[in-house]
Parts: C-alpha cells; sequence; structure tokens
C-alpha cells in the first residue's frame, strides 16, 4: 500500500532531517510512527501528502508515484489521503458536518450521499448529535473526532496522523487511539505519528522509531 | 466542480466580514462605471443627431425673382453638373408658402398680406460637400449667378457636430480605459482582502485534495458579481437619468437592449479580471 525506499530530506548540506529510511505499511495495517521532538516525524508526514518534496528517495502509495507526480496531480492524490492534525485543522464557519462534508464535495460526491455519508461517519466518531455546531463550540476531544471523521469519510488508501492527541487529555487520547483502531478494523491502512510510545504499545501494533534521521522498528 | 449553491454560500462566507467594504465596492464600481456610461449615450445621440441632419442636410439657393421656365430649366441642368450635388428640386413662391404652412401651420401666414417668400432652389449633397472647404467653393461657384440672391447651408453645422462627437468619442474612450483600470484595481483589492480572510479555509481545501478550481470558483465569482452588479445598477441610473432628460431637458434616447447587455457583461468581465489577478497574486496555490 505505502512503500518508502531510501529517503532523504535535508534542508541544506548542514542540516539533514531524513537520512534512508525505508519502510512499507500494508494495505489495511495500523502502524505508530515513534522519535522524540524534532526526529523528523512531522516532516516524514508531509512528504507523504506532498507538502513537502523529498530530497531523495521513492514513495509510492497504491497507483501513486510520488515522485514523479505533477503539482496539478497532487489535489488528486490528497483525495487519496486522509490527515489529522494536532491542531484539528477545522474551517471554523463551518458545522462540524460541514466541515466532514467538505471532502466529499471536493471530490464531486452527489448531495445526498453527502448527507448520509456525512452522517454515517460522525455517528462513527461519536459526533452525531454536535453535527450542527462550530468547531469553537466543540471540545478538544470533539473537534479532533471532527477531522478524524473528515479524514476516513471518503475512504482514502491511508489515514496519516500527525500526534493526533497532542491537544487531548488521557481520557480523550484513549478514546481517539480507540477510534483509529476501531477505523482500521474496517480495513483502513493508518500511520499514527505520536510521542506516546507507551499507549502505543498497549495496541499491539508495529511501532517504527524515528531518531536522528534513522528508522528503527521496534520488536513485539 | 461546486455547485452554484455552494458557490453561492463560500461567497457570503468570503464576504460576511467584510459587509461595509464590499458594499462600498460595488458603490464604486456602480459611481466609475456610471461616467462612460453617461459618455457613451451622450454619444450615441449625437451620432443619431449627426445622422438625421446628415439624411435631412440640403443646399437652399435662394433666387432674387420668378424665374421663366426656361430659365429654370437651365439652372437645373447647371446645378445637375456641379460636382457633390445629388438632387436639383425647384421650389416656387407658391411651394414655398405652402411648405412654410404646412411646418408652422395656417394661423402663421394666414395674416401675410402678400407672399415674401422668395423662389430657390433646393440642392441634395453628397458626403463630398461635409468638407466644407468643398463646400465653400461650390457655394462661391453658385453665388456668382447672377440669378441667385443668397445660399443657405448648414454644413458648418455638422462639422461642428462632428468635431464635437469625435472629442466625446475620444474623451469617453479615455476614460473608459481609466475607468476600466480602476474598476479592475478596486475589485482586485475587495478579492485580496476576501482571500485573506478565508486563507485558512483555503489552506483545508487544498489538504482535503480541493482543485485549484474548485477554490478559485467563489473568489473569481464574488469579483464577478461585484462587476455585474456594478454595472447593472449603472445603467439603471442612466435609464433613470435619460428618462429625466428626455422629459425635461431634451429628447434623448437609451442605447438598445443588447447594448445594455454588452455594458453589464464588460462589468462582469472587468470583475473577473480584477478578481484573478487579486488569485494570482495572493493566492498561491
Amino acid at each position: 500500500m505505502l512503500q518508502v525506499y531510501d529517503l532523504h530530506k535535508s534542508y541544506g548540506p548542514a542540516d539533514p532531517v531524513i537520512t534512508g529510511i525505508s519502510f512499507v505499511i500494508d494495505k489495511g495495517e495500523m502502524v505508530f510512527l515513534s522519535g522524540p521532538s524534532g526526529a523528523g516525524k512531522s516532516t516524514l508526514i508531509r512528504m507523504l501528502y506532498l507538502e513537502e518534496k523529498p530530497t531523495s528517495g521513492k514513495i509510492k502509495l497504491g497507483p501513486f508515484d510520488l515522485n514523479n507526480m505533477a503539482k496539478r496531480n497532487i489535489p488528486l492524490l490528497r483525495r487519496h489521503v486522509g490527515v489529522v492534525f494536532q491542531d484539528f485543522r477545522l474551517i471554523p464557519d463551518r458545522t462540524a458536518a460541514e466541515n466532514v462534508a467538505l471532502a466529499l464535495e471536493v471530490i464531486g460526491e452527489r448531495r445526498g450521499e453527502i448527507r448520509k455519508k456525512t452522517e454515517d461517519i460522525l455517528r462513527l466518531v461519536g459526533i452525531l448529535r454536535k453535527k450542527d455546531l462550530y468547531p469553537d463550540q466543540l471540545s478538544g476531544g470533539e473537534a479532533q473526532r471532527a477531522a478524524l471523521a473528515r479524514a476516513v469519510v471518503t475512504e482514502p488508501l491511508v489515514i496519516l496522523a500527525d500526534e493526533p492527541t497532542g491537544n487531548l487529555d488521557e481520557k480523550n487520547s484513549v478514546e481517539l487511539f480507540d477510534l483509529f483502531k476501531k477505523i482500521n478494523i474496517r480495513g483502513s491502512s493508518i500511520l499514527i505519528a505520536t510521542h506516546e510510545v507507551d499507549m502505543a504499545r498497549k495496541y499491539g501494533r508495529r511501532i517504527l522509531h524515528l531518531e536522528n534521521g534513522t528508522l528503527r522498528e521496534e520488536l513485539r | 466542480m461546486r455547485s452554484p449553491a455552494r458557490v453561492t454560500i463560500e461567497i457570503f462566507r468570503a464576504v460576511r466580514h467584510e459587509v461595509l467594504s464590499t458594499f462600498g465596492t460595488l458603490l464604486t464600481v456602480v459611481l466609475a462605471l456610471t461616467l462612460p456610461g453617461a459618455l457613451w449615450i451622450v454619444a450615441e445621440n449625437l451620432s443619431r443627431m449627426e445622422q438625421e441632419l446628415k439624411s435631412e442636410l440640403t443646399m437652399d439657393v435662394f433666387l432674387k425673382e420668378d424665374l421663366s421656365r426656361t430659365k429654370i430649366e437651365e439652372l437645373n441642368v447647371f446645378f445637375g453638373g456641379v460636382k457633390g450635388i445629388t438632387d436639383v428640386k425647384y421650389l416656387s413662391r407658391q411651394d414655398a408658402l405652402f411648405k412654410m404652412r404646412e411646418i408652422f401651420g395656417l394661423e402663421m401666414v394666414s395674416g401675410l398680406d402678400d407672399n415674401p417668400l422668395p423662389p430657390s432652389f433646393v440642392l441634395g449633397v453628397s458626403e463630398s460637400l461635409y468638407d466644407q472647404l468643398r463646400a465653400d467653393s461650390v457655394i462661391a461657384r453658385i453665388k456668382q449667378l447672377p440669378e441667385v440672391e443668397d445660399v443657405v447651408f448648414a454644413g458648418d453645422m455638422l462639422n461642428r457636430l462632428q468635431q464635437v462627437l469625435g472629442t466625446i468619442k475620444i474623451l469617453g474612450l479615455l476614460i473608459g480605459l481609466l475607468v476600466a483600470f480602476s474598476a479592475i484595481f478596486i475589485v482586485a483589492n475587495t478579492v485580496r482582502v476576501a482571500i485573506s480572510d478565508r486563507r485558512k479555509a483555503v489552506e483545508i481545501m487544498q489538504l482535503v485534495g480541493a482543485t485549484r478550481s474548485f477554490i478559485l470558483t467563489p473568489f473569481v465569482s464574488l469579483g464577478g458579481i461585484i462587476g455585474l452588479m456594478g454595472a447593472g445598477v449603472a445603467s439603471l441610473l442612466l435609464r433613470l437619468l435619460t428618462g429625466y432628460v428626455s422629459g425635461h431637458i431634451i429628447e434623448t434616447s437609451f442605447p438598445r437592449f443588447f447594448d445594455v447587455v454588452a455594458f453589464i457583461l464588460t462589468g462582469l468581465l472587468l470583475g473577473m479580471i480584477g478578481a484573478l489577478i487579486a488569485t494570482k497574486k495572493h493566492l498561491k496555490i
């Protein structure tokens, strides 16, 4: 599903961030990416949806070869990648439902389908009753669930999460990880960057450690 | 592609924090388009007057006294041979009085004891005589005839009208260009503010895979709507103004329906150009 081979990223000769990492995530697999702050987790995630370009190396996501992708095709790639951020990134003047619906509007889904799929996914993440509230009326946990719903609603090839529990308390963090697990069971491939290694270990999934620009896989 | 309803909602989202300034932009565009619109209407009406004047323009040759039929025939042939004369018609004293009665009514001529009107030739002229120098040369030649008392020709009036029309057209074009640039700039500035207000939303749209056209459409539509509404309201103002001038000052015609549509579409185009410039400069996607 997701293949990364000998990936390098540097912001100048004296500032290498990632130095030749390789890994594969299979279809339906959920993987954690851990590492200290500044290890390059966010940089790696950004390269996977082409917010940043690698210095060298290869990335392949399903049918997409990210190395040879024209700028005009990046939107097409992003329709197949769901991304969740620490700061939620919800549009403030759209309700929770409208934020989720945006991902479906972008792919040209019909109005009736948008309503149905939006309600289904909000029910799945447990905030259907809050669908008409604006982001500033939602708690952190609810806002992150809305963001997750938006990332999942189009059934992307992979879901990338960059420190999704960074702004949440422990209770909400556990609930969110449980939700990721629930979504993973439905068949989605997921890569979660987190510094909460202990919590990640509880899920018994693969953990990739990124430190000093290199990757090491934790044995289970 | 977005549906029109979604685009409309997105436009409202883009301007809802800037309602007053957007309204101000609309008002400025209305005023900016009204000025060249008014000059356009003046030019149209002067053109119409010019055409009317051209179609009615004659050279009137007044004679000293009644002439014999043979002499009339001779002059008929002479005038017919002058370059620039297209039609020759003799008007006897009686014909002239009849014509005056037609124009001014019976009361005007009933008080006259004797017919004071001289006989005359009414000469139709070709476009070559709209040139003052040529007309003067023909008039001088005709005036040399011993039977001729005077020659009256309104060619100079046509010339003056054409000069005024030319000036108004150039002025209209210059003001039109100036206004077009101003309208583009004003709309571009409003769209720039809307873009700045929606920057976060735009970033998120890009994140979920929105295409360039999906993101740009509401902003370009906003510019187009401001231009369209500006030109529409300006047309309405000009229609009212023309009606007032017609009713109180001078008969003035309003441009034809399709010309008004073209004017409004020009407003739409200017607005869209302004919006495209703003998106090109301030929306790096």
